[in-house]
């Protein structure tokens, strides 16, 4: 889709001084954010080794698997390139921040960009979050992290042997596969080696600090991913098919901001720091604002959550009337 | 024609008028330019973005980078090249020249409507 395609211009909101203004970016801001969130995985990655044995790891393990997951919000904003101002730190963080999440970076990009563009677009949004009509199993599967592990580590296994998921082909350019394929190689060594030294130190402690306690943070962000679009219009307007939400001052540190996310698809060039801001300019032109996480998911399941023989009905109907329906979230992950 | 110059060349604003790493857009005929202020020197390239449609003076220059304001997609203004995912296809860039603080591009008139159609390609 051309951007004037789009229903709404989103840089009709902003004139050129304001948006000057607010995409202005920072390496301070930028490098106080990634130092405190490295500094409090290591913390709370500190108080999983002290709990370890004790009743107590299972939560510790929890809360540190919250903020590693967390790390989902820099590597986004780092692959939008607004956590920094300076090249080559954005890209240096993306790197670092993208292996501990487990995700590609150049892949992610234009994963991401597709989203930009086709935001909420049935067979179009490659992240598009429980596309309509959406079962249990759906969510179930959503929500415990299933479909990003079959997602996210499944590219990059296919990309270092050289070849792409279908249904990421279309949006890649050919003649950046060869930069696709090496990035995926470099990755799946640096995690060889991890795997290597593990098995020759006997150590477990790859799994017991990032891998399980990063399973176990996913749902967290899952849910994020849910609120941030499920139950928005399915359809190219910027106001109404993107939600924000309101979120306490520790998850929008967490979060880097993303909470506002209404706000980020509006201008995604402004970083994260300059989204509550954004926020008091064009906040109410924008989709009603979710009450909080738990309410939006709350209200996700009450009203788009069906029966599969509800979700097949639905599907004949919009069949009927010759509509898309990307049906392939019904038989197989993506 | 402008006085002192050449055919081809078109008036594209007053120097005065651009701070540094300021973009504005400058048409010409139906041609969409970028003129750029970096690190204080001029620049012109194309303005839609060669990835989708966006124009690149609605996007962010920092020091001699401009990166478009829809999927962030970076090029050097200098030479047009792109730099980054999910641009891969380079700039075209025109020649400028600042006379009495006056900012002057050259694009013929062969290269504006070659480089219209090429533009409309793109929906502009």
């Amino acid at each position: 889709m051309k951007r004037q395609e789009m229903a709404v211009d989103p840089f009709q909101f902003l004139d050129k001084r304001a948006r000057k203004q607010l995409t202005r970016r920072s390496d301070w801001i930028g490098l106080g954010y990634l130092c405190g969130h490295f500094s409090a995985v290591g913390c709370l990655g500190g108080l999983l080794y002290l709990t370890f044995g004790t009743l107590l790891m299972l939560p510790a393990m929890l809360v540190h698997g919250i903020v590693l997951a967390c790390l989902f919000a820099p590597m986004h904003e780092c692959s939008h390139g607004t956590a920094f101002r300076t090249r080559w730190l954005n890209e240096f963080s993306y790197w670092l921040v993208s292996l501990v999440y487990i995700s590609q970076p150049t892949w992610y990009r234009y994963r991401h960009a597709v989203h930009h563009t086709y935001t909420q677009i049935q067979g179009k949004d490659p992240a598009m979050v429980l596309p309509g009509p959406t079962t249990w199993q759906h969510y179930i599967e959503q929500v415990i992290g299933w479909r990003f592990w079959t997602t996210f580590p499944v590219a990059i296994t296919k990309h270092a042997l050289g070849t792409m998921r279908p249904q990421d082909s279309w949006y890649v350019p050919k003649g950046d596969l060869p930069r696709i394929h090496s990035e995926a190689r470099i990755m799946i060594a640096v995690y060889g080696t991890v795997a290597v030294l593990a098995v020759y130190y006997g150590s477990f402690a790859p799994l017991i600090y990032w891998l399980l306690p990063r399973m176990m943070g996913e749902p967290l962000q899952r849910v994020w991913r849910i609120a941030e679009h499920k139950g928005c219009d399915e359809g190219p307007d910027v106001r109404t098919n993107t939600r924000s939400t309101k979120a306490s001052v520790l998850m929008r540190a967490l979060c880097w901001n993303m909470p506002f996310h209404s706000e980020h698809h509006v201008c995604p060039q402004a970083p994260f720091f300059a989204l509550p801001a954004l926020n008091e300019i064009v906040g109410n032109q924008l989709h009603p604002m979710g009450k909080d996480l738990w309410s939006v998911d709350r209200e996700v399941r009450r009203t788009c959550v069906v029966s599969r023989a509800e979700a097949d009905r639905i599907i004949a109907e919009r069949k009927a009337r010759h509509e898309q329906v990307d049906t392939s979230w019904l038989c197989a992950l993506d | 024609m402008i006085e002192g110059l050449g055919e081809g060349w078109h008036f594209a604003g007053n120097a005065d008028d651009f701070e540094d790493e300021d973009v504005d857009q400058v048409m010409v005929g139906s041609l969409a330019i970028a003129v750029y202020r970096a690190k204080g020197e001029f620049y012109a390239t194309q303005d839609l973005c060669t990835h989708e449609h966006a124009y690149l003076s609605d996007g962010v220059l920092i020091d001699c980078v401009v990166e478009c304001p829809f999927h962030q997609g970076r090029f050097d203004v200098r030479t047009g090249a792109a730099l980054s995912a999910p641009v891969i296809d380079p700039l075209k860039t025109y020649p400028l020249k600042v006379l009495g603080g006056k900012i002057y591009v050259h694009v013929s008139r062969t290269e504006a409507e070659a480089d219209s159609q090429e533009q409309a390609r793109y929906g502009a």
